[in-house]
């Protein structure tokens, strides 16, 4: 055997590898048959009442829709999996990767950016409430943490949009750019882009902060109830220490998993947010594509997501394999 | 002079309906003597070792007088509210071994750092080098120290982490050791080591030890004085020679009663099988509907101490004679 | 009911081997650790056979194969001359009520949301028990009505393992199976526990197999001992041939030691 194989770590990290690519497979092949079962055909986009069931036939053809299914489906996977070729869009004529990469960023960086908002923000006002049990700074964080958690994200958004770009006018309330940016500095350009985004990036981070504080301050009260912090604390070992090293580092290891359940929510959200603030990003470009039975731009945007879901939650496995000593060996005591 | 003496100490909780946990706990401890607190689960045993390191709930109200005599350190503590007090006891005076000792630990954290830990808290941040770590496990009695310093603390086995928690509770170097019940989770083979090594640790640190178990024998056994606890209530305190010899409290007596019958490997003759549910135990003696010889009084108000010869005392209105 | 002949085994355990498979990081390769090894012992009527061992020896392993918990991965275990493990799940389903466990655990064994008279009253309906009354069945467990509108969290350790014990009776059981009785209660509760379990063997003709760590207390009850280390069996006696004269070292050891701490007051 490769003598790194024998590493319980690796070899856990590649079998993981090795059933996300599987997962991967079966999400993929059910989502094709499941959008070509669902009624509905490309081609009426391209017809008018005048137009004869000829030319239909032509589109189709030219589409490969006359196909059986499973060829579909087989010629699609080959095409993918060999040259990891997704087609081109019915309705644009554009390639499929090319659409998506460019629609990629605006939502990476608006998932990304919400995503280190919430962590950050939930789990400081975690740890604060948690530390601060019952006293006046849990009440008051906990009743504006209760805001964000009850309101939609839809409503969220109007609502800043309403206060900070139509009252104050602030902000600028849709679109990722000016219509001037091509005018800007280039440093100009990313602040006009940054503007931009501060309303989608809170209107999305939020919710989900105050979904991170909850768990987070839960996750803490817990750890520093547990015994090991009370023997800490007998020991002698000093408060911020107990805090910061023992209780805080303890509870943060839950949450590392939690990320990898809460991107599909948020790449969800993500989809309201661009529609609410009209960003090119991936979700839009989806909405338009289920609408119209653009069965390549629908699968590749589907292979994308199914991508981004699997691999954070594999990438939150193995962070939180290397991290916990626990998880690594747990059958031999070693002494 | 007593190295920690403690004075009507009270443990009662704060809510609508105030429930005592301890109720007027009083006991000295000699230097490199150990005492033993014997009594039943939920008697109070943990509450008292909690209690003299000032890590019990915030949500309890705590009365009584604690003073800790080392050398020239004096710190007597009546407001145990105040956690500043209780901070240079921790772990360089007073250390606390727990029942589920790898519980105690960090399960992050390999042990060696845990103990440099410690170390450092001990030392006033001096950094420690991980050379004096594994001499200090070498000291303890550890034959690999090397394997322990790497180890989680999930990796020991139920033996080895309760020496390893030893280990830690040493690290402070501290005067006073609080062992709570530290051999309840082990097998009968297991548990002889880890009493040997405590002995031999005891006299290695100059130690002066607080052994809480429910295990009459290891008491007997272990300790040179005894604190009989029932629900709460310090029904007896003793010298461990006297209480074998001459039990005062009925109690006791009957305690050492089923004992002997135990080791003796045969049935113990008819106990009262009364089992009072729930009830209000604070006023009078809690033992009175088990005991044979309790009357009207007993049910009343709880029996003042009978002071044999300080401090050693009794709490009973109708003693056991000697036999 | 036919007589049970007293020379022939109500429970016997031949050659049982039990391995637990440890999933490490994903589902594909398993880790095999035996829990016990190629064990054998046999249990007659009305015997109270106890198994004595460390933590994680595989004392309980053998208990939860036996109530058909763990599949062993090797042996046979026979009750009444038929094995347990080769027949059919409908034809096991009515040795079921013949072999009854008390676990370890009796904190958790009685549901915290009803009341005692609730879960008695359960277990009489399921095993449509008409023959005996609430109060008949509180009374053998030497435990008095005041008890049955309290709950579970309401009553003292010795209580509860008593109303577990009950509990454990209603289906009319030949064989109980007694994982760690009382080593989590106060010696003085312990006691008395141990003196109903050894009432109830004579009065109501059981078999007891128990599971120990505490040498001195199970002494008290048990007629035959088996010592148990790392999955075997070492060595198996009546319990006063077995104070005498311990032959395997380990045996040696533990009744020592036992011995020792015994003499710390006669």
């Amino acid at each position: 055997m490769i003598p790194f194989l024998k590493n319980s770590l690796i070899r856990g990290i590649i079998r993981r590898l090795l059933s996300t690519i599987l997962t991967l497979w079966v999400g993929i092949t059910i989502c094709f048959f499941i959008i070509r079962l669902a009624p509905g055909d490309p081609t009426t986009r391209f017809l008018t009442p005048t137009q004869s069931t000829q030319t239909r036939d032509i589109l189709r053809t030219r589409f490969g829709l006359d196909q059986p299914l499973p060829n579909q489906y087989f010629h699609w996977l080959a095409r993918v999996g060999l040259h990891l070729d997704f087609g081109y869009s019915f309705l644009s004529g554009k390639s499929c990767a090319s659409i998506m990469t460019s629609a990629l960023k605006p939502t990476a960086f608006l998932t990304g950016t919400a995503l280190i908002i919430a962590l950050l923000l939930g789990i400081s006002t975690g740890a604060l409430a948690a530390i601060n049990t019952g006293r006046l700074t849990d009440r008051i964080l906990r009743s504006i943490m209760m805001v964000f958690l009850s309101v939609p994200a839809f409503w969220l958004g109007l609502i800043f949009i309403g206060f900070f770009s139509i009252k104050l006018g602030w902000l600028p309330s849709a679109q990722i750019r000016s219509l001037y940016y091509d005018q800007l500095s280039p440093l100009k350009q990313w602040l006009d882009t940054g503007k931009h985004l501060i309303l989608p990036v809170l209107t999305l981070g939020l919710p989900l902060s105050a979904n991170i504080y909850k768990y987070f301050r839960a996750e803490m009260i817990n750890t520093l109830q547990s015994d090991f912090i009370l023997a800490a604390r007998a020991r002698g070992i000093n408060k911020s220490r107990i805090i910061w090293q023992y209780g805080l580092k303890n509870s943060l290891l839950p949450v590392i998993s939690l990320i990898g359940i809460v991107i599909p929510a948020l790449l969800s959200g993500a989809l309201i947010i661009e529609v609410l603030f009209a960003l090119p990003g991936i979700g839009r470009t989806m909405v338009t594509a289920v609408f119209s039975r653009d069965y390549p731009l629908i699968m590749a945007g589907v292979s994308l997501s199914f991508l981004v879901v699997v691999s954070c939650n594999l990438l939150a496995d193995i962070v939180c394999l290397v991290i916990d000593p626990r998880a690594q060996n747990n059958s031999g005591k070693i002494i | 002079m007593p190295i920690l003496s403690i004075e009507n100490l009270s443990v009662r909780t704060r809510k609508f309906k105030p429930a005592s946990l301890l109720e007027d706990i009083s006991f000295v401890l000699n230097p490199g003597e150990t005492l033993a607190v014997i009594g039943e689960s939920g008697a109070g045993k943990s509450t008292i070792c909690r209690a003299i390191l000032g890590i019990l709930p915030k949500s309890l109200e705590i009365r009584g007088c604690m003073n800790y005599n080392h050398s020239e350190i004096e710190i007597s503590i009546g407001n145990w509210d105040d956690d500043r007090q209780f901070t240079p006891l921790r772990g360089s005076e007073i250390a606390l071994i727990f029942q589920d000792a790898a519980g105690s630990m960090n399960p992050l954290r390999k042990c060696g750092n845990q103990i440099r830990d410690i170390m450092k808290t001990a030392d006033n941040h001096t950094s420690i080098t991980k050379q004096s770590i594994l001499d200090f496990l070498s000291q303890t009695g550890f034959r690999e120290p090397d394997t322990i310093y790497r180890s989680y603390p999930h990796q020991l086995s139920g033996g080895m982490a309760q020496h390893v928690a030893l280990a830690l509770a040493l690290a402070g170097q501290p005067k006073i050791l609080i062992a709570d019940e530290p051999t309840s989770s082990l097998d009968a083979i297991s548990k002889q080591k880890y009493l040997d090594r405590l002995a031999i640790m005891k006299k290695k640190y100059d130690l002066s030890l607080i052994f809480i178990t429910h295990n009459l024998n290891d008491a007997l056994s272990l300790s040179d004085s005894i604190l009989v606890l029932y629900r709460g209530r310090a029904v007896e305190f003793r010298k461990t020679a006297d209480l074998k010899t001459s039990p005062k409290h009925p109690y006791t007596g009957d305690l050492l009663n089923l004992l002997r019958s135990v080791n003796q490997s045969r049935m113990p003759d008819e106990m009262a099988e009364n089992f009072p549910v729930g009830g209000n135990h604070d006023s009078g003696c809690p033992y009175c509907q088990k005991c044979s010889r309790a009357t009207a009084l007993c049910g009343k108000t709880f029996p003042p101490k009978t002071i044999i010869e300080q401090p050693y005392y009794f709490c009973c209105n109708y003693p056991l004679e000697k036999k | 009911m036919e007589q049970k002949d007293k020379n022939r085994p109500i429970l016997s355990v031949s050659n049982l081997t039990i391995d637990y498979a440890f999933y490490r990081v994903g589902p594909f390769s398993a880790q095999h650790h035996a829990a016990v090894e190629n064990v054998s012992f046999k249990v007659y009527p009305g015997d109270c056979f106890a198994i004595v061992g460390e933590s994680g020896c595989g004392k309980t392993s053998i208990l939860n194969a036996i109530l058909g918990f763990v599949r062993p991965k090797n042996g046979a275990i026979f009750y009444n001359e038929q094995n347990l493990l080769t027949m059919a799940r409908r034809e096991f389903r009515l040795y079921r009520p013949e072999i009854q466990p008390v676990f370890q655990d009796f904190h958790n064994a009685l549901n915290p949301r009803f009341r005692i008279i609730e879960i008695l009253k359960e277990s009489l309906r399921i095993c449509s028990r008409k023959d005996i009354s609430i109060e008949e069945l509180i009374a053998v467990v030497g435990l008095g009505t005041d008890i049955l509108n309290y709950f579970p969290h309401q009553l003292s350790g010795g209580q509860k393992q008593r109303i577990v014990i009950a509990r454990a009776l209603i289906p009319k059981p030949q064989l109980l199976l007694l994982d760690e009785p009382v080593s989590s209660l106060d010696i003085t509760v312990a006691v008395q526990i141990i003196k109903l379990l050894k009432n109830l063997r004579k009065k109501e003709n059981l078999t007891f197999l128990l599971v120990s760590h505490n040498l001195p207390i199970i002494r008290l009850l048990a007629n035959r001992i088996a010592i148990m280390k790392n999955g075997h069996i070492f060595e198996e006696k009546p319990t006063e041939d077995l104070f005498e004269t311990p032959e395997h070292p380990y045996t040696r050891a533990l009744v020592n030691q036992a011995l020792i701490s015994c003499q710390s007051y006669q």
